[in-house]
């Protein structure tokens, strides 16, 4: 099932994620000095449940005596910089223009590898979480050089499915509000298109405790400019539905609806400290990292 | 039509599917995905207009296709009506158009075009289905039959020398132009030699030759009315005109004028002179008129009503007196009895009172040789028997006359030319000191070539002598015909626009048996033939070839000019300039001095009243079975089908490049 699924999806020219991941850090270390934490942090910040790769030094016996299972110390340097990726596994992710050098889930699975990377090579643990999908396996927040290899084996083995309900959407924050501790980074790469109508504000939500929200819109260039002219039906990868259209007549309507839409996002989000990236799949991969990274530089500041 | 024609045709019924799927699909652009078509504004009518518009061109090339291909399934079955060559294995073809160019080509068929108009389409029909290694001739049938273009491979020729043709008031010859398109066939190497009529049989000439002839165009064998002037005479303020008519219904209620005429060209509005209203009966009618007033030049206009107008007008001509002929003969020696009229006197009066066909003239003896050239130009021929020597005054006043106006003058030279006179010759007819000699030779050499069958009655004359004209030669001479010695016996010579004809016995009875034999009737036949035809007949019928003199220069006629065509003489010392009217009318030569003498062209009565063949009552009908009179269309239909196919793929490659511009999902 999994690999009918994965043949599916159009990865492109975007695969191989470890290898593009590892070049997209290595364009964002370039020119920058490279500082991965050293050491444990100074200020206890909590305890949180063991994971396997975990610093076996900050095992809590203490903890494990009394609450019967494995946890781990935390301390506050650590836990301000937790990355939770959330991604949206909806099916308008599958979707791929001949334009496009691949899906844009792939375009979003890449951003995410790289932002892992990036984290991780700093020390931060990294956890991964979905939108929508078909059970669809989260990746509690862990560091260490194996965390990378398991998140990109869970990247490479999923494929969008079912758009989220508000149901679905709810729990899936709800997790990520209990694996983002305070002051982390909760990075979501989604095409915003499919999602149930209160997921701005839902998103915008976890912003409290400290968290840092980035959501990075990924387009397929045909869906950011809708270059028709002639007559096109056009059917909606979710529902079915189909709009017969005139391309020349609706494209004004549709890039305004398309921009009503972001700005929507940018107006829940910017209040909260959050930014709204743009980007498109035919974009430079390290370009929009490193805009990510500006939106969380500027939160910090 | 057989089942697999109907079922073919059936097919046609098809081109309903495309219109179906076209009517289903109308208006739907290619659906495609995309995602956030939730904020796509919808643009239903537009989108709908613009896909119609699109796609009709490419539901009529669909439609054409399938009809195209039901068109292809019942071919060979369905064929279109153009003429074509039918080939037996696909081997090359030798074919001969036999062209009918006479009067009633020109009659009017059901849609307004002439019997003619309808040949020559079909001759370039059946030109169009020929291909390389054919071989293609032109006759023309129009009398005389004429060999418009030796068979040739080249096409293009073909082509032109069709478009170059015209329609004449000849009559017909059929049958002179089958043998001439047979022979025209003879030499080539092709297996499948045809020759194809394209006439409307209206010939009187009898059986056509039994070859396979293939008749095609029936409709130009349609029976029509008609009515037409065949000639017209005038004799002071008499007028008589020859009409004939093909039924009676054609002659109701037509009215012959006659008005002033003014020029070569038809003159229908000039002043008219006289009026006569039309027997309504059918064949021939003659028809007299007398004129109110004198006139010079006059025009006889037939009123319309029937499908050939081309005969409602005729110019008429002047009634020409018969030629003159002059003889010198001597009674004494030349009298078949004493007192009687010279054998030569009676054998000249019996050919011109008996003969039909022949020259009609008066025989005037006289005493002399003239010795002055004005005492010559009433004569068209002049003879003389025997005679001991011209003088210098005659010599000169033959010569003048000859020169002038076009005299024929013949010598039959006997034993007084050893008693010719001190400063007497026999020029212009022989040169010299002449003897007569007693001779072993008894007969002509070959006289049938030039005297036709008649000419064999010379092959035994048992003469007396001779006259040695061996040596007596004048440069320009011809030996036309020779004694079985090969001693020249006549000579021909021509003297400015005349003839000097040379004979090398005497008419006497008493030094040969040569006024006995008809071979000497046909030999005066032949001279006061050319003589006459010299002199310049007045009227003659459509398609006979006229020579010009030297002091013609233009031929004016009822369409303008005619060009003069060269041709080399019969003495091969020059080229003689011959025109041949087709049409008839009235014709101006001019010379150069700018005086000038009219021609009148007539038609052919039996042209008039001929009415179309049924070729299914002919013996033809038995062998003209060769080709049906249509075409197999499946080359044309198969090149229309695949420009169709590349029609639908550039309709369709230009389609996609569009969307594909225009739709990069």
């Amino acid at each position: 099932m999994t690999k009918a699924l994965k043949s599916q999806l159009d990865w492109g020219s975007l695969v191989p994620l470890r290898l593009k991941a590892q070049t997209i850090a290595e364009g964002i270390w370039a020119g920058s000095h490279r500082s991965p934490r050293k050491g444990s942090g100074i200020e206890f910040g909590g305890h949180r449940d063991y994971v396997p790769g975990d610093d076996l030094r900050w095992l809590d016996r203490h903890a494990l005596m009394r609450h019967g299972k494995l946890m781990v110390r935390q301390f506050e340097t650590e836990t301000d910089r937790t990355l939770v990726l959330l991604l949206d596994a909806s099916r308008s992710m599958a979707y791929s223009s001949k334009r496009a050098p691949g899906a844009k889930f792939a375009f979003a699975a890449l951003l995410a590898a790289a932002l892992s990377k990036l984290a991780l090579a700093g020390g931060d643990p990294v956890g991964i979480d979905w939108l929508g999908g078909d059970d669809l396996r989260p990746l509690k927040p862990s560091a260490g050089r194996e965390t990378f290899d398991r998140l990109v084996d869970i990247l490479e083995a999923s494929t969008p499915g079912q758009g989220p309900d508000e149901a679905m959407l709810g729990r899936a924050l709800a997790r990520v509000a209990r694996s983002a501790a305070r002051g982390s980074v909760v990075v979501l790469l989604s095409d915003l298109l499919d999602l149930p109508g209160t997921t701005a504000e839902a998103f915008a939500a976890l912003a409290a405790h400290n968290r840092t929200l980035v959501a990075v819109r990924v387009l397929d260039p045909v869906e950011a400019e809708f270059p028709f002219d002639e007559p096109v039906r056009l059917r909606a990868a979710e529902s079915d539905a189909i709009v017969e259209t005139d391309g020349q007549t609706a494209r004004q309507g549709y890039l305004e609806a398309l921009e009503g839409l972001a700005r929507h996002w940018d107006e829940q989000l910017v209040p909260r400290g959050g930014r709204l990236v743009r980007a498109t799949t035919t974009a430079d991969p390290i370009a929009v990292v490193r805009d990510v990274l500006l939106a969380l530089e500027s939160r910090s500041t | 039509m057989s089942f697999l024609v109907a079922a073919a045709l059936a097919l046609g019924a098809f081109v309903i599917a495309p219109v179906a799927a076209h009517l289903l699909r109308r208006g739907r652009a290619e659906e495609q995905e995309f995602p956030p078509a939730h904020l796509v504004p919808v643009a239903y009518r537009s989108a709908r207009k613009k896909s119609r518009l699109e796609d009709r061109w490419l539901l009529l090339v669909r439609a054409l296709l399938v009809f195209g291909l039901a068109i292809v399934g019942a071919v060979p079955f369905v064929r279109c009506s153009r003429l074509a060559l039918d080939r037996d294995a696909g081997a090359s073809v030798a074919l001969a158009l036999v062209i009918d160019d006479s009067l009633s080509m020109r009659t009017r068929v059901a849609d307004a075009d002439t019997r003619w108009e309808v040949a020559l389409k079909g001759a370039r029909d059946l030109l169009k289905s020929t291909r390389e290694g054919d071989a293609v001739g032109i006759v023309l049938a129009g009398a005389p039959a004429r060999l418009a273009l030796a068979a040739t491979t080249d096409l293009g020729v073909v082509r032109e020398t069709l478009d170059k043709l015209k329609p004449a008031d000849r009559s017909t010859d059929l049958r002179s132009a089958i043998r001439l398109a047979e022979s025209s066939l003879k030499a080539l190497p092709h297996v499948d030699k045809r020759i194809a009529v394209l006439s409307d049989f209206a010939d009187d000439s009898g059986k056509l030759p039994d070859h396979a002839l293939w008749i095609p165009l029936p409709e130009l064998r349609q029976p029509s009315q008609n009515c037409g002037i065949a000639q017209a005479r005038k004799e002071g303020l008499r007028v008589v005109v020859n009409v004939a008519c093909t039924s009676s219904q054609a002659g109701k209620d037509r009215t012959l004028r006659l008005v002033a005429a003014k020029g070569p060209k038809p003159n229908p509005g000039g002043a008219e002179l006289a009026k006569l209203v039309l027997k309504p009966q059918a064949g021939p009618q003659r028809l007299e008129l007398e004129l109110g007033e004198a006139a010079e030049s006059v025009d006889a206009f037939l009123s319309a009503g029937d499908a050939l107008p081309e005969d409602d007008y005729a110019p008429v001509a002047e009634v020409e007196r018969a030629i003159l002929i002059g003889v010198v003969a001597d009674p004494a020696t030349a009298a078949a009895q004493e007192g009687t009229a010279t054998v030569l006197e009676q054998a000249l009066n019996a050919l011109t009172a008996t003969s039909a066909d022949g020259p009609s003239g008066e025989v005037r003896p006289l005493p002399l040789i003239p010795e002055d050239e004005k005492e010559l130009a009433a004569y068209s021929a002049f003879i003389v028997d025997d005679p001991p020597g011209l003088s210098p005054e005659s010599r000169t006043a033959l010569e003048a006359w000859m020169n002038a106006e076009a005299g024929f003058a013949a010598a039959f030279l006997g034993p007084n030319v050893e008693a010719a006179q001190l400063g007497g010759s026999f020029e212009p007819f022989a040169r010299g000191a002449l003897t007569w000699e007693a001779t072993t030779a008894t007969s002509i050499a070959d006289p049938t070539g030039f005297l036709g069958d008649a000419g064999a009655s010379l092959k035994e004359l048992a003469p007396r002598g001779r006259l040695q004209l061996a040596g007596a030669l004048i440069p320009n001479s011809e030996t036309i015909l020779s004694w079985d010695d090969q001693s020249p016996w006549m000579l021909k010579r021509r003297v400015g626009r005349g003839q000097a004809w040379t004979f090398g016995l005497p008419v006497s009875v008493a030094q040969s048996d040569l006024a006995l034999r008809p071979g000497f009737l046909a030999l005066l036949e032949r001279f006061l033939h050319d003589a006459a035809q010299a002199k310049g007949e007045r009227v003659s019928d459509a398609g006979t070839t006229w020579r010009l003199s030297e002091s013609d220069q233009t031929v004016e006629g009822p369409v303008g000019r005619l060009e003069a065509t060269a041709v080399r003489n019969e003495e091969k010392t020059g080229s003689d300039r011959h025109v041949t009217p087709d049409l008839r009318g009235r014709y101006r030569i001019a010379a150069g001095n700018g005086d000038f003498h009219e021609r009148i062209v007539t038609l052919d009565e039996a042209e008039i009243l001929s009415q179309p063949t049924s070729i299914a009552e002919t013996p033809l009908r038995k062998t003209t079975s060769r080709g049906p009179p249509s075409v197999e269309v499946s080359r044309e239909f198969g090149l229309l089908l695949v420009a169709l196919l590349v029609g639908e793929l550039s309709l369709r490659l230009v389609s996609r490049l569009r969307l594909r511009n225009q739709n990069p999902a």
